[in-house]
């Protein structure tokens, strides 16, 4: 996707306008670009991209876009402090500046897959790429059919996003249910959040699409519960992690086959690499 | 552009002057310690004269032959790739200023550079790097000194053993994307412009038109040239015989996984980003990097590539089938170096043959 004014090569500098703490090791990034043409290229950005985050005199890391573009904010990431580079970041204090290249690759099928039921399929930090395709469904509800998330944590105290979550599970517009491998809360499963789709009523499979993102092995489970019943492999979408550095198709860490995560993903439709993930 | 002229051999000084009198930084061919290296070239008398190369598996080596010729070799180790994909360089650079704040400047640096004794082979690699880094987004760096780059094409009149270019679909004469293209004969160059610039160059030198004699002395060099390549390519399937092919553990039997292969080869182009201190901030540096190297698929705490079977399956499928999916053609151009330069004499072409056989015997 092709935006004027992004910045592929050099960063622009983005100053952190808020800063939240999501859970003990993960926290959001509420950044805005310096330079106001890079800021409003951002309203082009669709959930499911990434942006190259740099923490200067470290490094860079690629972190995927959790909402996007208001007045006050270019972008909102939310990050695990785990690696080098994101621990310095989650050091950070508001004011503070980064460098910001993006935004890049392909996001999830919103436009394109409207009167579809939707499920979305978390796991961890991985619900931080969907946060925005979420909010995206709430803001535009007619345009989409019957839409469950499902989302697994480790443990309860690892959720983030604990307010959204509760408003929008008031709404009843959407159906959200959570799993934990430990310490469930009440009306939680306790274990995978894989079993919870077996629970799901999927009245007309080749009328759903599915967003799923998480641990690679969770998403291929997934995947394959749905493909069981009876979804399309190219209904059933899946966000791919690889070591990334250029993030625009020229440095070679990041392929899987000879598909690009960074250019021709992170979201692919599961057929398209199913034969290279799946061992 | 068919008309064929002559170049003397006292006239190839001539050549190299006019270009640095244009400004151009001039690039050639030399013998540097035991192997051909391209340099920094101001005198024609600093070619490989006399010189020859002698390739196969793991093996390579000058050899001395016919003084009045100096392209009488194949191909030097590096080829003419890190004059456009630098080996390491500075792509941009951070300072904080007064307020706190910090700003980022791109680095692109490059100068017009005229390369001079580019083997055919090495344009067809140009051409295949081009669609990497010349396709959206274009990449500055490369981008600016393809633009500025001068090329002078000599077709190849002594491939070597290790040499396929013609089974991977090319030939021994260039055809395009060059300046001027010349091939030796026994007292000088027949050459060719193929661009504006060329053109101009030949009128400048005052070149003769090449007579009857002349074209079909090359012809003939060409002819026995385009003969003397043995090696055959296989064509490979990606399907589930192939992933699971048992002569892949044959390979990494042998591959010591060093990753020279990916450092010779004229196409690769992976690389890896840091940042680096400098005395006013920070530079972010780009250098090359190789499938071989234990980081490479690094990912959530470790390699996703963990094994020498692993990583020689990625490089070799890539070159030879994911490639063509991404970028419309074979990674490959058949120049051999990779042959020449395994340290485990493995070659390629007999690994693709013995991997596209679906009989599991090997």
């Amino acid at each position: 996707m092709k935006h004027e004014n992004t910045n592929h090569f050099t960063p622009g500098e983005a100053t952190i306008i808020n800063r939240i703490q999501e859970s003990p090791d993960v926290f959001s990034l509420f950044l805005k670009l310096t330079d106001p043409k890079l800021h409003q290229s951002y309203i082009q950005a669709i959930p499911g991209q990434f942006v190259m985050v740099y923490c200067c005199g470290i490094g860079e890391v690629p972190i995927s876009i959790a909402d996007g573009f208001t007045e006050e904010y270019s972008c909102q990431l939310t990050i695990r402090a785990h690696g080098h580079v994101t621990r310095q970041l989650s050091a950070l204090q508001i004011g503070e500046s980064v460098g910001l290249r993006g935004p890049f690759g392909q996001g999830w099928p919103l436009q394109q897959n409207h009167h579809k039921d939707v499920i979305i399929i978390t796991g961890g930090i991985g619900c931080a790429p969907t946060f925005g395709a979420i909010k995206h469904i709430l803001r535009y509800r007619n345009q989409y059919g019957t839409t469950h998330v499902l989302h697994g944590v480790k443990h309860s105290e690892d959720l983030i996003y604990c307010d959204d979550y509760q408003q929008w599970n008031k709404t009843a517009a959407i159906d959200i249910s959570f799993a934990a491998d430990t310490n469930p809360l009440p009306n939680w499963h306790e274990g995978y959040v894989t079993t919870l789709i077996d629970q799901l009523d999927i009245p007309t499979p080749d009328n759903t699409v599915c967003f799923i993102c998480g641990p690679e092995i969770m998403m291929i489970k997934a995947a394959e519960q749905l493909a069981q019943r009876q979804l399309a492999l190219n209904n059933i979408f899946l966000s791919l992690e690889r070591n990334m550095h250029c993030g625009v198709g020229h440095c070679g860490h990041c392929q899987c086959g000879s598909q690009f995560i960074c250019k021709d993903g992170p979201v692919f439709p599961y057929e398209k690499i199913c034969n290279k993930i799946r061992n | 552009m068919n008309n064929f002229y002559f170049l003397s051999q006292p006239l190839l000084q001539d050549l190299i002057t006019l270009l640095i009198k244009q400004n151009y930084q001039c690039i050639g061919p030399q013998v540097c310690d035991s192997y051909i290296q391209y340099d920094f070239l101001s005198d024609a008398s600093q070619l490989p004269w006399g010189v020859g190369d002698k390739h196969a598996p793991g093996f390579y080596e000058l050899t001395s032959t016919d003084k009045t010729q100096a392209f009488a070799w194949a191909n030097s180790p590096s080829s003419i790739k890190p004059f456009l994909f630098k080996q390491q360089e500075s792509i941009w650079r951070v300072q904080r200023n007064g307020a706190g704040k910090i700003c980022f400047e791109p680095v692109i640096e490059y100068q017009p550079q005229a390369l001079i004794g580019v083997r055919p082979c090495d344009i067809t690699a140009m051409l295949v790097q081009d669609r990497v880094f010349l396709a959206d987004p274009v990449e500055p760096r490369y981008a600016a000194r393809r633009k500025s780059l001068f090329i002078v094409v000599v077709n190849c009149n002594a491939p070597s053993a290790n040499c396929f270019c013609i089974a991977a679909g090319y030939d021994v004469a260039a055809k395009e994307q060059f300046d001027i293209a010349m091939t030796e004969i026994a007292d000088g160059f027949v050459v060719e412009s193929g661009s504006d610039k060329g053109a101009v160059l030949v009128e400048q030198l005052q070149l003769t038109i090449a007579t009857a004699q002349q074209i079909q002395e090359a012809n003939t060099r060409l002819t026995k040239a385009r003969a003397l390549q043995t090696k055959q390519l296989s064509k490979l399937t990606d399907d589930a015989t192939l992933s699971n092919h048992p002569h892949w553990q044959n390979i990494a039997d042998r591959c010591v996984g060093c990753g020279t292969c990916t450092q010779v080869c004229p196409t690769c182009f992976c690389h890896k980003q840091s940042s680096q201190e400098t005395t006013e901030g920070y530079e972010q540096t780009r250098e090359w990097d190789s499938c071989f190297a234990e980081n490479h698929s690094f990912v959530n705490g470790a390699p996703l590539r963990k094994d020498t079977k692993s990583r020689y399956q990625q490089w070799l499928m890539h070159k030879f089938v994911y490639w063509k999916d991404q970028f419309d053609q074979n990674g490959c151009v058949g120049c051999g170096r990779c042959i020449s330069w395994c340290p485990a004499g493995i070659d390629v072409t007999e690994e693709v043959k013995q991997l596209s056989k679906h009989n599991h015997e090997t």
